[in-house]
């Protein structure tokens, strides 16, 4: 008996060795590229391990483009859609859940098949907006579309469906308001939840690039993903510096990949089997 | 940001200037000149091509990763992490970087060659590999997503109906077809339906390693979009592009949850 489970433990980690590779070389190779010269891209055959470490297309990268400023881009815009999204979502949540008004099962019905559009199809009306608000070009533009999210909704009203109602009942009853109840009961309570929200909206804004790339226009505002796409598309005199695009893609990846190592602990896995927007 | 979406059918029924912000009537202009563009139409066969060229494979690994890292061997939050890893990563960095996997002296040609007697093509560079060069990276960097929510769906069985069909005498396969599976399917229906609708998404992937090309070899509807409303600022054109690529996907969706009674079985 020992011998079979042992085979299958084994096959187990093999298959799991070879997604895990699968996983792992294109970064690996990545990391290599970036500290080889330039023309080892076009090298055959493709050499892994980098016989000297030339670690000078990191800064040449980070000056390639105004990088510093736009980390700081991403990461605000990112922030602050976060923030517009936990408010809205628990707002909306606490309507659905706890109010009882005509049109709730409907409202409910509605905010739920916005998960379901492909972003792309508002895009063109949505731009139309934005440039008669004259925002082209500046945060408003990259934040205000996005701070109300269906899938926000959904999963804020998943979590609030599940805190007892005695618990909520016995509230009111002692004289708490609406705002006491949301912020002090519900949300508390629904703290996974809002954890969960804040990294998968964070992953999807910090990586978005269609919406960023028609709304900005100078460097004051966009974000990484435009930066790095910048980069192959513009050749300088001696075409693209592949070895500075690869060494800037990891300096863009290696923050979100550590942030993700961090934070999965607290990722509550069911609100993971709802796609993301 | 949902609501802007229903303008797109009168912005779809106009020229509209997007810099003089005016517009006028054309009726069905847009759609007409659609229907004579041999590129609109090859962008619905490579966006119908790619749903499935990523849908299915990416499903198929999903389960199989899921069923193994569900036997809790040693190590298997480690595995977990590093499959899901290319998810938090911006589709644009994974591109770049994928680049350079699917070059002629690329890594995927390396190890194709190992097992293969071929000599590798340009795959980005090939009309006939390209898309699926783009479904290559899309797999890369979805399937641990899809895996973690085959997983939580496999964690919500109940013990006790494999161990009775485990007791009745099941092998490991009749067991996983019979009773796993279709205890699976309403998982598997949701990632299906969620696949299928990223998958008309893609876009990122095709504007940096191909742009729609090589010719319109990865041309599909977000791209043809794009071109139309943002790059040749033809914006009733883009509109009546985006009203198309809507109503299609509102029709896949629906086929697919009308064919779910043939196979999707729900728990008493």
């Amino acid at each position: 008996m020992t011998g079979r489970r042992l085979r299958r433990g084994l096959a187990a980690h093999a298959v799991l060795t070879a997604a895990a590779v699968f996983a792992a070389v294109p970064l690996l190779w990545l990391v290599s590229l970036s500290l080889q010269e330039p023309e080892a891209v076009f090298r055959y055959p493709p050499r892994f391990i980098p016989d000297r470490l030339l670690w000078s297309s990191y800064p040449s990268a980070w000056r390639a483009q105004p990088f510093a400023r736009m980390y700081v881009n991403s990461v605000v815009t990112s922030t602050l859609i976060i923030l517009g999204q936990i408010v809205t979502s628990a707002l909306a949540a606490y309507a659905l859940t706890q109010l009882r008004f005509r049109g709730r099962g409907l409202a409910f019905l509605f905010i739920i098949s916005t998960m379901m559009v492909p972003i792309q199809a508002t895009f063109i009306p949505a731009y139309i907006i934005v440039s008669r608000l004259h925002w082209i070009d500046t945060y408003w533009a990259l934040v205000m579309p996005f701070v109300a999210s269906g899938f926000g909704v959904f999963l804020m009203r998943q979590a609030f469906l599940v805190v007892p109602r005695e618990l909520i009942e016995a509230a009111r009853i002692d004289g708490a308001s609406h705002r006491i109840i949301l912020t002090r009961i519900l949300l508390p309570l629904a703290r996974p939840t809002v954890i969960t929200l804040a990294a998968l909206s964070f992953v999807f804004h910090y990586n978005d690039f269609f919406w960023p790339l028609i709304v900005t226009n100078s460097a004051r505002v966009r974000t990484l993903p435009i930066g790095l796409a910048t980069m192959i598309l513009t050749e300088g005199a001696h075409g693209t510096q592949w070895n500075q695009v690869m060494a800037a893609d990891v300096f863009v990846i290696v923050p979100i990949l550590i942030g993700f190592v961090f934070l999965q602990r607290h990722l509550t896995p069911t609100a993971l089997t709802t796609g993301v927007k | 940001m949902v609501g802007p979406v229903l303008l797109d059918v009168p912005l779809s029924f106009m020229h509209y200037d997007m810099i003089a912000a005016t517009g006028r009537w054309v009726g069905l202009d847009n759609y007409r000149a659609l229907a004579a563009d041999p590129i609109f139409w090859q962008a619905v066969a490579h966006t119908l091509e790619l749903a499935v060229g990523t849908a299915a494979p990416l499903l198929t690994l999903a389960v199989f990763f899921a069923l193994v890292l569900n036997r809790r061997v040693r190590g298997c939050g480690v595995y977990g992490t590093i499959l899901f890893a290319p998810y938090v990563i911006p589709l644009v960095a994974s591109s770049i970087a994928w680049i350079w996997m699917l070059s002629s002296n690329g890594f995927v040609n390396e190890v194709l060659g190992l097992v293969l007697p071929v000599h590798g093509v340009a795959w980005l560079d090939s009309s006939a590999w390209a898309l699926p060069g783009i479904m290559l990276v899309t797999i890369w960097q979805f399937v641990g997503y899809y895996t973690v929510l085959v997983l939580s769906g496999l964690q919500g069985i109940p013990h006790e109906i494999e161990e009775a069909a485990r007791i009745d005498g099941a092998g490991e396969l009749r067991l996983a077809w019979s009773v796993t599976l279709p205890l699976l399917s309403p998982t598997l229906l949701f990632c299906l339906v969620v696949s299928v609708i990223a998958s008309f998404r893609v876009f990122d992937q095709i504007y940096v390693m191909t742009g729609g090309g090589p010719g319109t070899a990865t041309m599909t509807l977000v791209f043809y979009l794009y071109q139309q409303g943002f790059a040749f600022l033809n914006t009733g054109s883009g509109a009546s592009v985006s009203v198309i690529l809507l109503a299609g996907l509102m029709g896949v969706t629906w086929l697919q949850l009308h064919m779910a009674r043939r196979w999707v079985t729900y728990q008493l």
